[in-house]
């Protein structure tokens, strides 16, 4: 009889939110129609999953029509153009096609490789962020210099480029993800870069590239992600503040937040750093939000055609180890930048809007919505979002990002010197807030 | 106007009638729900069901996801089971007749509640089909419809918490087809299709070998790879102790 698996599998579809279902209708076994399949199947999914019935002001199969005729006997480049062109008209995040070679690459380590560094766009200049203390640029290469050129590229003329070109994203995010992109490609491959250091002087530095950092994990046909995770104690200021940050919302690094949250303890604050931060599997804001939150509250809504679903807070009473625990019930800072995106929007704006958390750094992304993914009969993958998001308190973040409490901007100085402002801030902050009252939670 | 009126009275009168015709020949509730224990087996092979080490498959193939599943269960309802999804890690589940929880490394350890945990104790009642009694308040036998490629009874069920839902059965076999029914989840209630195929028999009772659950566009399918009969240790159906821990918190 097993009436019980539909129960189970339905526990396994919500925290996955993603899996998509495949049309019975494409059957097309030839190269060229599976092109025009993959035409078809990827606009009758949007057709049938986008949140909004307008399709945010796009008549859809008006545009489908149009542009179907090209997409007849195309080759994969076409279709790919066409979908992209179709996608891009929505105006909105999480639509995307993925090509095949981009979700498969990793397999081999190709394009995966890094040079060790952050960079962001501070003061109209693409600014080294961060630099990997084990990585190939270690020693060489300082927070606050300025990336000049990569290569034969010229980060002026990107620049100027992207001030002149209309964008769904603001520049600096623009331009950040282009010089990323410039600056990866495959390990064991140097990348050349122009720098000016912190006396302005025009540096140069042969950097060979690396495979990425972090646990690869790679969930069906998604591409890989490279998921990092770090987790400390800081003591400054006259508090004690437990810093946790991690790159990406994939599920293996949530029993290293777990542990980290119970092993820093007793803290008088905790800090969750999610700059750069560009999601993941969204089914994590609730296990993390319960490490903060003592009530299932809901966090906001993930509103599909049809239906509202939650995000709620599971609290977390237990330990990894299985004893009982106590949720954190002390200050919590969220540090954002413009790179946060997606899941760290859910979770920072849920928290911000429960009044739970303080939120420090730039606007984010405001690239929010929930989204699905399904493998096109050529290949590629169609990502696709099925649902918008809407804090408990009706604040839309799609387009909008989460506005932090504190705008702290980092300057080029404080990173020559070695300063991260926005840390500093929320540290300030649970200094503050620094009361018998506030440890309560403590174990 | 009177021609309209007489043809209106004559259009009712031929719905009237087909829809008392159509009444006429649908079965009683009961004899759906007593066709579907024969069509499983009968009373006796069912009441006499031991333990059941289940072995499956879950896909969602449009996304390239597969991963085993275990389960274990025993009746009326105790049951494990455990998955491991590449990226998304281990996910257990279990009931042990009291007590109703998952553990999804994501989220956390949770227990069931309220309707969620209604839903589960009639889901995995493996008795319940000898007691629809336990578990509905009321139902009727409303129509006889083509649904997903078969010929069904629909049956609009009333359970004793209060929800409403649907039930099909296969007008050819007895056996049931599938339900309509808004399935509860940790994000709310979800909207789900199940589609039950592929009937094979263990010890004497039927059991789809094929379950596809429908939701927001989703399709999973659960494919049983193979059945070991027999009992199961208490042991298997034991509280993690991280429900246990969770148990012991307000």
């Amino acid at each position: 009889m097993n009436r019980f698996l539909p129960c189970f599998v339905l526990a396994l579809a919500a925290p996955v939110a993603a899996p998509a279902q495949q049309s019975a209708t494409i059957g097309a076994s030839a190269v060229v129609d599976s092109q025009l399949a993959s035409f078809d199947l990827a606009v009758q999914r949007v057709y049938q999953s986008h949140f909004d019935s307008t399709f945010n002001g796009v008549n859809w199969l008006a545009l489908r029509d149009s542009l179907r005729p090209r997409a007849v006997g195309a080759p994969r480049d076409t279709i790919r153009l066409l979908l992209r062109t179709m996608l891009g008209r929505l105006g909105q995040s999480h639509f995307a096609i993925l090509p095949q070679e981009a979700t498969e690459a990793n397999q081999d380590g190709r394009g995966t490789g890094v040079p060790g560094f952050e960079v962001r766009l501070i003061d109209g200049a693409v600014t080294v962020m961060s630099v990997d203390s084990t990585g190939p640029a270690a020693g060489v290469v300082q927070t606050g210099w300025v990336v000049a050129t990569v290569d034969t590229h010229q980060v002026a003329g990107l620049i100027e480029q992207v001030k002149t070109r209309p964008g769904r994203y603001p520049e600096p995010v623009r331009v950040t993800m282009a010089v990323e992109g410039w600056l990866s490609g495959d390990p064991g491959h140097p990348v050349v870069v122009g720098f000016r250091d912190g006396q302005d002087q025009l540096v140069r530095r042969e950097i060979t590239r690396v495979p990425a950092s972090g646990e690869q994990v790679k969930v069906g046909d998604f591409p890989t992600f490279f998921a990092r995770f770090y987790g400390k104690r800081l003591s400054r200021q006259g508090v004690t503040v437990g810093l946790m940050g991690f790159n990406t919302w994939m599920v293996p690094l949530m029993r290293q937040l777990d542990s980290a949250v119970a092993a820093v303890k007793p803290v008088d604050g905790m800090i969750l750093d999610l700059r750069g931060n560009r999601g993941g599997i969204a089914a994590m804001v609730s296990g993390l939000a319960g490490h903060f939150i003592d009530q299932k509250d809901t966090l906001g809504l993930f509103r599909t055609r049809r239906m509202n679903l939650a995000y709620a807070a599971n609290p977390r009473r237990t330990t990894p180890a299985g004893e009982p625990a106590t949720v954190f019930a002390g200050p919590v800072a969220i540090l954002q930048d413009e790179l946060s995106a997606s899941a760290s929007e859910v979770f920072a704006g849920g928290m911000q809007s429960l009044g739970r958390v303080r939120v420090f750094g730039t606007t984010s992304l405001g690239a929010v919505l929930p989204a699905n993914w399904a493998k096109l009969p050529n290949g590629d993958v169609l990502y696709y979002a099925i649902a918008d998001f809407i804090t408990n308190t009706g604040v839309v973040l799609e387009g909008v990002g989460v506005i932090p409490d504190q705008v702290v901007r980092p300057t080029r100085q404080d990173l020559l010197l070695g300063v991260d402002p926005v840390l500093e801030a929320a540290i300030q902050w649970i200094a503050s807030q620094r009361s018998p009252s506030s440890q309560e939670g403590n174990p | 106007m009177i021609r309209l009126s007489t043809r209106l009275a004559t259009v009712a009168a031929g719905l009237a009638l087909a829809t008392t015709m159509a009444a006429a020949q649908l079965p009683t509730v009961k004899q759906v729900q007593d066709r579907y224990v024969e069509a499983l087996g009968g009373r006796a092979a069912i009441e006499n069901q031991g333990g059941r080490h289940i072995l499956a498959i879950v896909e969602v193939a449009a996304q390239g996801i597969s991963a085993p599943i275990e389960i274990w269960a025993t009746p009326p309802n105790k049951f494990y089971t455990a998955t491991n999804i590449p990226g998304l890690g281990e996910i257990t589940s279990g009931y042990d007749g009291e007590t109703a929880w998952s553990i999804n490394p994501a989220v956390g350890p949770t227990i069931m509640e309220g309707r969620a945990l209604d839903q589960l104790r009639q889901q995995t009642d493996l008795l319940g089909v000898l007691h629809p009694e336990k578990y509905l308040a009321s139902s009727s036998v409303t129509q006889e419809l083509m649904w997903e490629g078969k010929t069904c009874y629909e049956l609009k069920i009333k359970t004793t918490w209060g929800e409403e839902y649907t039930e099909y059965y296969d007008k050819a076999t007895g056996l049931l087809h599938g339900t309509a029914r808004s399935q509860e989840s940790p994000m709310g209630a979800l909207q789900a299709t199940t589609l039950n195929t592929d009937y094979k028999a263990f010890g004497g009772v039927l059991s789809p070998m094929l379950v596809t659950v429908k939701v927001m566009g989703i399709e999973q399918v659960v494919r049983t790879e193979s059945v070991e009969l027999g009992p199961v240790p208490d042991s298997i159906f034991a509280l993690p102790a991280a429900i246990k821990a969770l148990k012991k918190t307000p």
